[in-house]
């Protein structure tokens, strides 16, 4: 790259930025509006990215609609309800979720499972899956889904631009204009003008070097929403899997050994190098059944005082069955995950089980915090809209089993409706763009060519991942997160002093990376101060020095806002409708 | 990353595009059962960022970062890298450059 470049311009009504599972049912909805629509991704075309082609994959609807409603009729419970389902989310988050978020999450639901459904999705069976009290995890196949929305999108003749990665925000005076970012293909850089930006980006799991996630999400929607000062809600939540492989290279992150432990359909022990079955110490009856809280605590806990395994796990075993009973694993209830995960052939990385454990490590898995958004997933700045996994606020501290697949659907529906209505009642317009802003971004993106430095890109990304795993994991305390602070000054400092090598245009990893790693960094620095500031555990936040779930002080959100180059926190209560938690200290996890 | 007794392999790559290309080959250190997309990330992390590849999902369902190994086409992510190979780009699309196909016009699945 030199500093010669050229700008590729775009104008449209709505550009989506992201194109699987919440930025595909926007569109497809969108459609029915007549409004221009583009949609743009980092994938080399629609599934090709994202994490809904990698989900498994449960998507959760109250019980008793399935029976009546989707007349289905084996496998599901009619005594749900959608108040049930609503109260179990709660549970789920530890009551931090906003129950005006949820309660139109459980409204919506069937209708857009009925969409699915009329589109042509074919649901296998229906079970019930970790957190929910009744049966609602309708399992459906992910590569199915995806089929389903390329058809769509063809259909509605929806543009879609492949291999774009949107890096800001185009916005003046608080109203969002359009975004900028980098064809990575043509090594160009774009801007869409547009009346309303939709970030449907997904998460940041790549934040860390153990993920069940693909690689390109790396936090870009929260990252390019907190430098344009949007407010970013619950970071402190990223959600990890207990049980993945930290090894072999092949089939890291995958979450087999979790399926053998703790997924309720293989009985395997759980056990540091000294053979102890630690779960013992934290839930003696459930053992290795426990929440994935507890489960995911107890495993790093074991892992970071140094009682794991060569490869960083602990041991999954099953050698307490005897071996003419292993001998049998295949015929027990599913056993095809044994077989095949995604395209691998499983029994090529697994032991002989009658022999040797396998290794397993909690792996980064969802992003329960994001972008904040109100019912209508409208954020503090006009024009700008969030749904999906980017968002905040339905999760609360942690999230059901299924509910992010629902979670897209829904979310993704609402933010195309409110955006046609806005659009019509003339609620925001096109903006002209601040020709300013894009020159400044474009200076930013290149610095990497012309800083004064020696530091490599991949050595500063590499020790980004380690301080997140370090510093940002699933245990946390006061001097973890503190000297995870400092070593962020470092990182930002080092950052700055990158010299990028690779000069190729077209798909330059190097530079694409480059950008992503900025927002990682982001990223980290907002889950380090929200950490480091709420002085309880709960969810998916656990902190060895307040290990108890405080609602006397904690029941509240952090919400975050980037102000004059800090990190500003701002403590809010959660939208209350119906429930309120026992406001008691109360034990961690259960 | 290598000691000295650890097993060296040869990946072999074209690179470049439809215009104009070569075949250049690293030597890389041979951990157990890694597959072509971890070959493919060391090399680009640690040899030479300047070769271009896709992955997304590494668990072999989004379907991108399929290339062609010794001729035959396989997903990067999900084949292990037993000996020496060659790997060349999918050849049913317009190539951007080295391995990285341009899937646009084409939604096979
Ligand atoms: C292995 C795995 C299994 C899962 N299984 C389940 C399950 O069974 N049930 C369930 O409910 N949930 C599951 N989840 C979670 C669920 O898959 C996701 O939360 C959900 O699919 C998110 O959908 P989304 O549309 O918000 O984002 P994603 O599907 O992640 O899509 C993000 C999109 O944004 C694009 N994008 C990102 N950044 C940029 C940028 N800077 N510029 C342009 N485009 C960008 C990406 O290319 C992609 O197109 C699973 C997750 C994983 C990782
Ligand atoms: S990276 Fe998705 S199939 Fe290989």
């Amino acid at each position: 790259m030199d500093s010669k470049y050229t700008i590729e311009t775009y104008k449209t009504d709505v550009v989506i930025v992201g194109s699987e599972g919440a930025g595909a049912t926007a569109a497809i909805e969108l459609a029915k509006h007549n409004l221009d629509v583009i949609i743009v991704t980092k994938g080399n075309g629609v599934g090709r990215s994202g994490a809904t082609i990698t989900g498994e994959a449960d998507l959760a609807v109250d019980s008793n609609s399935l029976y009546h409603r989707f007349n289905m009729k084996v496998g599901t419970d009619p005594e749900d309800s959608k108040e049930n389902f609503f109260h179990d989310i709660l549970a789920g988050g530890k009551y931090v979720n906003q129950q005006d978020i949820v309660q139109a999450h459980v409204e919506d639901a069937p209708d857009r499972f009925a969409d699915l459904l009329e589109w042509g999705l074919k649901p296998l069976f229906v079970t019930k899956m970790s957190g929910h009290s009744y049966p609602r995890g309708v399992i459906v196949s992910a590569p199915e889904m995806i089929r389903i929305y390329r058809k769509k999108l063809k259909e509605t003749k929806t543009k879609v631009l492949n291999n774009i990665f949107i890096h800001e925000l185009l916005y003046q005076n608080g109203v969002c204009s359009g975004v900028f970012g980098l064809n990575m293909v043509s090594g160009n850089f774009i801007t869409i003008e547009a009346k309303a930006v939709l970030l449907a980006t997904g998460g940041g799991m790549r934040l860390y070097p153990i993920t069940t996630a693909p690689e390109e999400l790396t936090g870009d929607g929260t990252a390019m929403a907190f430098r344009a000062v949007v407010e970013l809600m619950d970071m402190e939540f990223p959600m990890f899997l207990p049980g993945c492989f930290p090894w072999p290279e092949a089939v890291k992150g995958v979450n087999t050994p979790f399926k053998l432990a703790s997924a309720g359909m293989i009985s395997g022990h759980m056990l540091n190098k000294h053979g102890e079955r630690f779960m013992a110490k934290w839930d003696p009856i459930k053992m290795e059944k426990s929440t994935r809280d507890i489960t995911a605590v107890a495993m790093w806990t074991e892992i970071m005082e140094n009682r794991g395994g060569p490869h960083g796990g602990v041991f999954v075993s099953l050698k307490h069955l005897p071996d003419n009973v292993i001998d049998y694993i295949m015929e027990w209830l599913p056993p095809s995950y044994l077989k095949k995960y995604g395209g691998f052939d499983m029994s090529k990385f697994l032991p002989d089980l009658k022999r040797d454990a396998v290794e397993s490590v909690p792996a980064s898995h969802f992003f329960n915090g994001g972008i904040k958004i109100d019912i209508w997933c409208r954020t503090n700045m006009s024009g700008l809209y969030a749904a999906g996994e980017v968002t905040a606020g339905l999760h609360g501290a942690n999230r059901l089993s299924g509910n992010a697949f629902t979670d897209m659907i829904v979310w993704g529906h609402r933010a195309a409706q409110a955006i046609a209505e806005d659009i019509k009642k003339g609620e925001i317009y096109q903006t002209p763009l601040d020709k300013k802003q894009v020159e400044y971004y474009v200076t930013e993106a290149l610095a990497g060519y012309s800083q004064q430095g020696d530091e490599k890109m991949q050595s500063v990304r590499d020790d980004v991942q380690d301080t997140a795993w370090k510093h940002a994991g699933i245990v946390r305390d006061d001097s973890l997160l503190k000297e995870g602070l400092d070593k962020l000054q470092n990182l930002k400092e080092r950052y700055k002093r990158i010299r990028l090598t690779c000069n190729e245009k077209k798909y330059n990893k190097e530079f694409i990376r480059y950008l992503e790693t900025k927002n990682m960094i982001a990223n980290l620095e907002c889950i380090l101060v929200a950490a480091e500031n709420r002085h309880e555990s709960r969810g998916s936040h656990y902190r060895k020095d307040f290990p108890n779930t405080d609602n006397i002080k904690w029941f509240k959100n952090q919400v975050i806002i980037f102000k004059d180059g800090e990190v500003e926190l701002k403590l809010e209560d959660p939208v209350v409708t119906t429930e309120e938690p026992d406001r008691i200290i109360e034990k961690y996890g259960y | 990353m290598s000691s000295d007794n650890t097993p060296m392999v040869k990946i072999t790559i074209k690179r470049g595009d439809s215009f104009q290309s070569k075949y250049q080959t690293y030597e890389i250190p041979l951990q157990e059962k890694m597959s072509i997309f971890n070959a493919l990330e060391y090399i680009n992390s640690y040899l030479d960022p300047s070769l271009a590849f896709y992955t997304s999902c590494k668990i072999g369902k989004c379907l991108g970062c399929t290339v062609e190994v010794n001729g035959k086409r396989r997903l990067a992510c999900t084949t292990i890298v037993e000996g020496d190979m060659t790997l060349e780009p999918d050849s049913r699309f317009p190539v951007v450059r080295d391995l990285m196909v341009d899937m646009s016009d084409q939604e096979s699945s």
